[in-house]
């Protein structure tokens, strides 16, 4: 009798533990789009989970990304053009930015975009997509399936360098890196609240079901 | 009867004015009689791990309180009273003043998502509120408080990490010869700000007075080959900066909290492009 109390108030300190520890959870962007069919106004949508309350953009040009033979002059190729922060609603966000200028986002030239929680957790990125809404014809078809094909290599060539400018948006000062097992140890990171939390009801349910075998035997035993 | 009748309009007539007079905004149109012992006056403070700042870089700014008693009257949605906190001063108590005939019957956040502020009453029966910020993002939200008598205050609450100085006091002035706006910015003494390889990094738009604009980084201020730093048991702070001129009118700062390589630990200075400094009327908006 005496050892079941002491394992059912040790079940309630441990409830009581697992309820006051509040982890910070940091959201993450699901999805991100971002278009333009003037190459000045871009709209940008995408969707998050429910903890995210607010995202932080950042826009950058990127000019003549074929030229660019070092880390170090693709990091410095990215020139900012927009920074802001909106509020997510029902886990989705859609803004357009005016840039306040044209940009040639043909050939080796882009647009990036980068999102990431306000609170922290993981980012996305995208290529602005160019949009041909102008009307259609052998000869524009022509043009649009040219662009289309550009755009597609800029992708690729982006994507190949998505974490060190990632890196570059964020510091200064780290050393830029693609390692993916950092990445992992990161999101291991973040996510040590929830983990420590589920081992926590883990325990519990554990010490409950103890519990009751326990007072079964005794039953069991008394019968 | 036809004495009755008019009577009997009559009667309408004052019926329908007594109606109309209480549909009008009672505010706008109907004045206020003030009992001369009617007082408006509610109490703010810290709940938590309470930051008390009191170190300074040097003497150009100063730190906002963290406590507050204020006198709510005749404020509105649009011209509501204002305090000034610390971000990471993540949970805040309302509370009437004991000189308050009226209590407290509920307090909204205005313009944010549902879930932006917490907001709960006491069960102490001591007709406190907790607010409770759940993301950096929101430096400035305004509360509408309703009390017993259905009287309404409004309270913005800004939220700062960054406190904005400068090492000049007109902009035209000839000297120093470099002037500079600093970014003094206090966080939780658990980020990273004091060690060797500073993580926090600030981005800054400068706006000029033809309205084209740029991005930057701002410099970190040295105290020799180190990090400029304070460092207590609760909070630390570090100083960025940035050089201005005469063509610069407002400048934002924007900064990243620590954060490991390819995942980012958020901003700390709030909504919008940061916080913005206005060169000529050196006034700080969060």
């Amino acid at each position: 009798m005496k050892k079941t109390k002491i394992i059912f108030l040790l079940s309630l300190v441990i409830l009581i533990i697992s309820t006051l520890y509040v982890p910070v959870k940091a959201g993450d962007l699901l999805s991100i789009e971002a278009t333009t069919s003037d190459t000045r106004n871009i709209h940008i949508s995408g969707t998050t989970d429910s903890d995210v309350y607010a995202i932080i953009l950042r826009i950058y040009y990127i000019e003549n990304a074929d030229t660019l033979t070092t880390e170090d002059e693709f990091i410095a190729a990215h020139k900012t053009i927009d920074v802001r922060s909106i509020e997510v609603t029902n886990n989705t966000y859609d803004l357009t930015i005016d840039l306040g200028q044209e940009f040639n986002i043909f050939g080796y030239n882009g647009l990036l975009v980068y999102a990431s929680d306000y609170d922290g957790g993981s980012f996305k990125s995208t290529i602005v997509q160019y949009i041909n809404t102008s009307p259609t014809n052998s000869d524009s078809d022509t043009t649009s399936n040219k662009e289309e094909s550009n755009t597609i290599t800029e992708v690729t060539t982006a994507n190949s360098f998505e974490e060190n400018i990632e890196t570059e948006a964020i510091s200064i000062s780290e050393n830029v890196t693609t390692n993916t097992q950092n990445e992992k140890a990161a999101n291991d990171n973040i996510d040590t609240g929830d983990f420590s939390k589920s081992v926590f009801y883990l325990i519990l349910l554990l010490i409950v079901l103890g519990v009751i075998i326990l007072e079964l035997n005794k039953n069991k035993k008394q019968l | 009867m036809r004495k009755v009748n008019l009577k009997f309009k009559r009667l309408i007539c004052f019926f329908i004015a007594i109606i109309l007079l209480f549909c009008l905004d009672k505010n706008n149109y109907l004045h206020q009689v003030k009992a001369d012992n009617e007082t408006h006056v509610f109490n703010i403070s810290p709940v938590g791990k309470i930051y008390t700042i009191t170190e300074k870089f040097d003497n150009t700014y100063s730190i906002p309180d963290n406590n507050y008693t204020l006198d709510l009257s005749n404020t509105s949605r649009n011209s509501p009273a204002e305090i000034t906190e610390f971000i990471y001063q993540t949970k805040l108590k309302i509370e009437p003043n004991t000189t308050n005939n009226a209590t407290i019957t509920n307090i909204e956040a205005l313009d944010v998502n549902e879930k932006a502020v917490t907001i709960t009453s006491s069960t102490d029966n001591d007709n406190s509120y907790t607010l409770e910020f759940n993301s950096f993002f929101y430096d400035n939200v305004v509360f509408e408080i309703t009390d017993s008598e259905n009287e309404k205050y409004y309270l913005k609450i800004n939220r700062y990490a960054a406190i904005i100085s400068t090492n000049f006091d007109n902009i035209d002035d000839p000297t120093p010869t470099t002037k500079k706006v600093f970014a003094n910015l206090y966080l939780d003494e658990k980020e990273e700000a004091g060690s060797e390889v500073v993580n926090l990094t600030t981005l800054i738009k400068k706006v000029y007075n033809d309205n084209s604009y740029d991005f930057d980084y701002a410099s970190v201020e040295l105290n020799g080959s180190q990090n400029l730093v304070i460092t207590t048991n609760t909070y630390r702070a570090c100083q960025f900066s940035t050089e201005v001129d005469s063509n610069v009118k407002e400048v934002y700062f924007i900064t990243t909290r620590p954060h490991w390589t390819s995942k980012t630990n958020g901003i700390i200075t709030g909504s919008g492009m940061g916080v913005k400094y206005d060169i000529s009327t050196k006034k700080t908006t969060y």
